[in-house]
């Protein structure tokens, strides 16, 4: 198809022998081609991923616990390298009596190294040490330890969160972190 | 899904205003036009990703502007209505030896640079012109009155 010429000029006498347009090439019949839905195809296929969140900050639960205490663990399993999130480990102890109050959380060192660790509540006795105080437990048949976290260094983190007790074996719980670059 | 619409829309703004622009624009890259290029991604760059400093970021939002380059490639190739109004027509400067001063006003063309393109052709004289037109892309191609000059090169053994 020719392609059509933005003119506003009134051709005269004098040039109507010669063709009215400038010149141009007929056109070929065009169609798209299997490559071109393949490009596409490549090119869109991070968008569509990150489309439908397989790229997002994604939190899971895991669990471990004894007929009188249970400790619940929310963590990322995936998380984009400089987002942020919260670990959350929550003990809940089951007998109602004061169990909870005399637990201490520790938090996998070598999971932390992925990490850009930010406030600790409530405030560690040590390196990733909690240690939950009766005070924070009073009343409440549960007590909850929160870890704010920067994802930094890309790949896999993993470890296991250890809560100790003065009564009864301890309980671990494994936690795996993809971080994206 | 945040990078993805950020990017898209700023594709379709810079799109819409350099086809805004005109042709002539971005043809002939003058110092103004290049401080203009420098500028644009200057100012957008902070908009297109947000807070969001990841790589992953990054690769989402390059994947994602050159799918959609592509996409109005392939639209414009197939469908040239689409390509009329990505890229817009071509318009007749001259026609046999006289201005367009309409189109010329119009697409910002003095005769200075309809004169230089003369030069470079090897013409003398706009008489020789059948066509001057302002291409999509900003440039200015002559078409002589009487048909395509061949650039010669001159040698010591002239091939008969």
């Amino acid at each position: 198809m020719a392609r059509d010429y933005e003119r506003d000029t009134v051709q005269s006498d004098e040039t109507a022998a010669f063709p009215d347009q400038p010149p141009h090439v007929p056109d070929i019949h065009r169609h798209f081609e299997a490559r071109h839905a393949l490009a596409v195809l490549l090119l869109a296929a991070l968008p569509l991923v990150a489309a439908v969140g397989l790229l997002d900050t994604r939190v899971r639960v895991a669990e471990a616990g004894t007929p009188d205490r249970v400790v619940r663990v929310e963590y990322p399993g995936r998380i984009r390298a400089t987002h942020g999130t919260t670990l959350r480990v929550e003990v809940t102890d089951n007998t109602h009596a004061d169990a909870a109050a005399s637990a201490r959380v520790t938090l996998p060192a070598g999971y932390l190294r992925g990490f850009h660790v930010g406030r600790i509540t409530p405030d560690p006795i040590a390196v990733g040490v909690v240690e939950i105080s009766p005070d924070a437990a009073a009343g409440s048949p549960s007590v909850r330890v929160d870890v704010e976290l920067e994802a930094r260094r890309f790949g896999v983190h993993q470890g296991e969160i250890r809560v100790t007790h003065a009564r009864g074996e301890p309980l671990t719980v494994p936690i795996r972190t993809f971080i994206f670059p | 899904m945040d990078i993805i619409v950020r990017v898209a829309l700023i594709y379709l703004f810079i799109m819409i205003g350099l086809r805004i622009l005109g042709k002539r624009e971005f043809g002939q890259l003058t110092p103004f036009e290049l401080v203009t290029l420098l500028l644009i991604p200057e100012i957008v760059s902070k908009s297109l990703t947000g807070p969001d400093y990841s790589l992953t970021a990054g690769f989402i939002g390059i994947a994602t502007l050159l799918t959609l380059v592509l996409l109005t490639s392939l639209m414009a190739y197939r469908f040239p209505a689409v390509a009329r109004i990505i890229d817009g027509a071509p318009a007749v400067l001259a026609r046999d030896g006289a201005l367009d001063a309409r189109n010329m006003n119009r697409e910002r063309v003095s005769p200075e640079e309809i004169r230089l393109e003369l030069h470079k052709y090897g013409l003398e004289e706009l008489a020789q012109v059948r066509w001057a037109l302002l291409e999509v892309d900003g440039s200015i191609t002559l078409v002589p009155t009487e048909g395509p000059t061949p650039v010669r090169i001159r040698d010591e053994k002239e091939v008969p």
